[in-house]
């Protein structure tokens, strides 16, 4: 049986317990973990142009750096309205630099991708010509509010009504390290190694296309009033790195096979064939 | 065919011999040190034999058909102290009576385990790290599901539903291809399509105690023993009848952020349990059902659940025994992938708003065990297990998937032909079926025979070897053989010191949906991979555990484990996934773990520390969704009927994710506190459950369980 000593000692243990824990409950400052954000950027998005059928969303995307790795390093918006010719939007970003802000369009039933750019902050237009110029901001805390963040966005880049098919021979051991394999079609020869310049030059860039085959064949959605000057072959390492993204073949002219062909819709098609790509290896240091 | 005959003929007559044999017996009881009352369920092990029983509802127990000779008698119940008795005599023709005491201890220190040998085996000859859940242990946490009552071990980790021991793990979304083997009463449960756990398959209320096992295992148990093995061992039927109910219902708390409110409503949780269980003559009986229901504390994030089971256990005669088992589990939850935006953790997108899963378990066995003589034993089982997926992945396909269905057959046998040698070895065959639109119907079966030798090389001194083979064929499609081998030592330099040491393989085969999925999902594209090879694993672990006095225990574990071939899923940039063989990948790491009896036992203070280096070699990158250290403290102060509890679990932030890799990221730190009164047969509970409202997100853009309240009470009726 305990001692009235005892019963004293275990009350004098437990009420210290209990204080201890009632002191440092309204003392000490409770990390919460995760919080909400307060920084953002505000701006206006005027559009021109009529959206595709095919659209399927819009959003703003933010990107430390351009092109990203991957898709997910972009920050995304919440889906911004294209049935209206100005919105005025925001969008919540953590503290940091950001080299790109741009509005991305999004097919049906396809998934992102990344040269489906239709603005950009700090860019602008040639006709339906995206121009790769844009400009980086800088949130520099977390209460920053940016305004004027206005972005021209031009639907037209993407309402392609044409299209360009044909077939792509691999020649060659396919080397090791393929993650990837896309094809482009631009409006002009972008700058060897410049991989920005691939995605704000190109109409199109179908990702889809399967590894380790000998041949396949493609589809590329353009404008019927596009002059073509490049369509080539894209090859991306296993890293999947855009940054790494380089041409490893192209569609040559009949009368010149060592510079490009250009491609041209005749007027009242809306598709061209046989526009196909021979990819070897064995020539690309690949 | 006639060598055959002829050699299982001489094999029953050489038995028929064995059995034929004088011989004596043993017969007692078993009491409460402290209150002398009688202790029904006690485990009663004849050692260096396959002989022994357990107690009647009045403490007894009796084991005849004991050859003449020497034994130790080892007798072990969860929450008491393991006893061992060595040096009795057996003559033939004899009873031996002997009473025993029991002391009861809330630290179990050596505690019978069934999982590192397939044999029941005290936990101080196990060469690999195990660990133990036992029933009173769920109950005083509180806990409403499985993961949440393995949480405290070492070493252990859960990324949502994914677990992950040692790091094996990273995270996927519907938790395909587990690392870590699931079983209920020794029997794997992994399902046949996606290899994935279903961790709602069985009341909680049903669960007698958890084994955990750590570390690569495919010389026992095959394919998936990469990271360890979960045991869930079900309840034997009490001996003079007991009526259990538990209730617990609970609220969630707002978020601790304003912004972060998004309704009204009172966001709640119930659970019940109930379970009744009698021994008949030889036949025993136990029946258990539970139902969750919540509301969840997201959008989209209810679960509306029901289980039930039951299991007979006829006591054929002294030396067999049958077991029957069917249980059965329907959910249905609300489908969650992402949160609306990090100011709306809460919220999902409009369009997902009615995403729900569906999701049916059966699993139904029969074990049956015989001992032939006191030196060979044998079991038989076969077992059935249906899971059934709903409509997550669509809403207009009801019959997207097939029922994965998986038959299992199992003969194993346990000789012991010299004192110092316990063989194990046995055929495990497995039947799979599995279909879907997303993946095709295939077949396929697994033919694995194994072997295991523990050698006594001297009193204080034992070896284990073992080695299994599976062949495993997809039928019309594919075959895979791997051999699996290990080896492992333990040594008792002192009296309450144990070192142990094992090598050993561990290896995956790919799933059906690893392999052959092709399907979109909110613009996730996913793409098959027919190529793909198993996944294979090393184990190199090092342990000590030291006794100190009843008090207390300490254990250290170095661990290191190789990779090779990991199929993990590989996201593009396009957001298309593909399974893959890609990782390269080394995890080292040490883990300390102690539980301490202060005050006679009025204090307990638990500590368990993990820290791991999960390396990609190739890569030469940290594995993603693997934090580096991780660990708890609990301390439980008992004064009387009254029980106080505080809980604090903490991870380091990850250093790597894969979907959304520029999301923040917070370390996780929880506190729980509880609290429990003793009357009679009832039981209140109460707790807060992250009292700090601490917000964590475990998986990107998933919102971690924000700060609840709950009050339970509990009623049984018998022991």
């Amino acid at each position: 049986m305990k001692t009235p000593n005892r019963k004293i000692r275990w009350s004098i243990h437990v009420s210290f317990l209990t204080g201890l824990i009632l002191f440092c409950f309204t003392n000490c400052r409770i990390d919460h973990g995760l919080e909400p954000l307060f920084s953002k950027i505000t701006g206006r998005i005027i559009y021109t142009g009529d959206a595709p059928r095919r659209t399927d969303e819009i959003r703003l995307a933010a990107a430390h750096d351009f092109p990203p790795k991957d898709i997910n390093e972009l920050l995304f918006s919440e889906q911004i309205p294209y049935d209206q010719d100005t919105v005025d939007y925001e969008l919540y970003l953590p503290q940091g630099e950001y080299e790109v802000i741009a509005l991305i369009w999004k097919e049906k039933s396809r998934s992102w991708n990344i040269s489906d750019l239709i603005g950009v902050y700090g860019g602008s237009f040639i006709g339906d010509q995206l121009i790769p110029t844009y400009q980086p901001i800088t949130i520099p805390d977390k209460q920053t509010v940016l305004k004027g963040i206005d972005i021209q966005a031009n639907l037209n880049r993407v309402n392609r009504d044409a299209t360009i098919e044909g077939e792509i021979l691999f020649e060659g051991a396919w080397p090791e390290d393929t993650g990837a394999i896309g094809v482009g079609a631009f409006i002009e020869i972008p700058e060897q190694g410049n991989v920005i310049d691939y995605f704000f030059k190109s109409i199109d860039i179908n990702y889809s296309i399967p590894t380790w085959v000998a041949r396949t064949a493609y589809q590329l959605r353009v404008h019927k009033t596009d002059t073509l000057e490049y369509i080539a072959v894209l090859w991306i390492n296993q890293d999947y790195d855009l940054g790494a993204l380089k041409d490893i073949g192209f569609y040559r002219d009949s009368l010149d096979p060592s510079s490009p062909g250009v491609v041209i819709i005749p007027e009242g098609l809306d598709r061209i064939e046989n526009i196909d790509i021979v990819v070897d290896f064995s020539e690309t240091g690949k | 065919m006639k060598a055959i005959l002829y050699t299982l003929s001489s094999l029953l007559f050489f038995l028929s011999t064995l059995h034929a044999q004088q011989t004596g017996s043993i017969q007692g009881r078993i009491v409460d040190e402290k209150t002398e009352k009688p202790l029904s369920n006690v485990n009663i092990v004849l050692q260096k034999t396959v002989l022994g029983t357990s107690t009647d509802r009045d403490g007894f127990y009796v084991i005849v058909s004991v050859p003449p000779g020497s034994y130790s008698l080892q007798i072990s119940m969860l929450g008491y102290q393991t006893k061992t008795i060595p040096n009795i005599v057996f003559r033939s023709g004899e009873t031996t009576d002997l009473n025993i005491s029991l002391t009861d201890t809330p630290i179990p220190m050596d505690p019978i385990v069934v999982t590192a040998g397939k044999h029941p085996q005290s936990l101080s000859v196990s060469t690999q790290a195990i660990d133990m859940v036992p029933y009173t242990e769920i109950i005083h946490r509180q806990s409403r599901t499985i993961p949440e009552a393995l949480q405290r071990i070492s070493g252990v980790h859960f990324n949502e539903s994914n677990i992950s021991i040692r790091g094996s793990s990273g995270y996927n979304v519907i938790n395909v291809g587990s690392r870590v083997l699931l079983m209920v009463d020794g029997i794997p449960v992994l399902t046949s399509d996606l290899g994935a756990i279903n961790w709602d398959m069985l009341p909680l209320i049903e669960i007698d105690h958890i084994e955990v096992v750590k570390g690569a295992g495919s010389a026992l148990y095959g394919s998936s023993v990469i990271g360890g093995v979960i045991n869930i061992i079900t309840r034997t039927p009490s001996p003079n009848g007991r009526f259990q109910l538990m209730a617990t219902a609970g609220i969630y708390d707002q978020p601790h952020y304003e912004e972060w409110h998004w309704t009204n409503r009172t966001l709640h949780y119930e659970r019940i349990d109930g379970s009744y269980s009698r021994q008949f003559g030889p036949l025993g009986i136990g029946i258990h059902f539970s139902r969750y229901r919540t509301t969840g504390y997201m959008e989209n994030n209810e679960i509306d659940q029901w289980n039930g089971s039951g299991k007979w256990v006829w006591k054929i005669s002294n030396s067999s025994r049958l077991d029957l088992y069917v249980g059965w589990n329907s959910t249905k939850m609300g489908w969650l992938i992402q949160w609306l935006s990090q100011n709306d953790p809460f919220e999902i997108a409009p369009f997902n708003k009615k995403d729900e899963a569906k999701f049916k378990t059966w699993n139904v066995y029969a074990q049956y065990y015989l001992a032939l003589s006191d030196r060979l034993g044998l079991k038989l089982r076969i077992s059935h297990l249906v899971s059934q997926m709903g409509s997550q992945f669509t809403t207009d396909d009801p019959n997207a998937f097939k029922p994965g269905q998986g038959t299992g057959w199992e003969i194993q046998a346990d000789w012991i032909p010299a004192g110092f040698h316990h063989l194990t070895f046995g055929n495990e065959f497995r039947w799979d079926i599995s279909g879907s639109k997303y993946f095709g119907d295939h077949k396929g079966y697994t033919i694995s025979p194994y072997l295991q030798d523990e050698w006594a090389l001297l009193p204080r001194l034992t070896l284990i070897c073992g080695m299994r083979l599976d062949r495993h064929v997809l039928i019309d499609e594919k075959t895979e053989t791997e051999i699996s081998p290990k080896i492992g030592l333990n040594m008792q330099p002192f009296d309450q010191s144990i070192l142990r040491m094992s090598i050993g393989k561990g290896f995956r085969a790919a799933t059906v949906l690893e392999r052959y999925m092709k399907a979109d999902y909110s613009g996730i594209h996913v793409m098959p991979n027919p190529d793909l090879k198993p996944e294979k694993s090393w184990l190199f672990d090092l342990g000590w555990r030291q006794s100190i006095s009843s008090r207390g225990l300490i254990e250290v574990s170095l661990f290191q484990t190789e990779y090779w071939d990991m199929i993990e899923p590989v996201i593009n940039f396009l957001g298309t996934i593909q399974f893959q063989n890609y990782v390269r990948a080394r995890i080292r790491g040490v883990e300390i773990s102690t539980d301490m009896g202060f005050w006679q036992n009025h204090l307990e203070l638990g500590t368990q520390i993990t820290y791991m280096d999960p390396k990609d070699l190739a890569r030469s990158e940290t594995l993603p969704y693997r934090p580096k250290w991780s660990g708890n403290v609990t301390g439980t102060l008992s004064l009387g009927p009254l029980s106080f509890q505080i809980e604090y679990r903490y991870a380091s932030r990850v250093e790597k994710v894969e979907i959304h890799p520029l999301d923040p990221r917070v370390p996780l730190k929880l506190l729980y506190l509880r609290g429990e009164f003793k009357w009679r047969n009832w039981t209140l509970q109460c707790a807060v459950n992250n009292a700090l409202n601490y917000h964590y997100a475990q998986i990107e853009r998933r919102m971690g369980e924000i700060r609840n309240f709950s009050l339970g009470v509990q009623m049984e009726l018998g022991h």
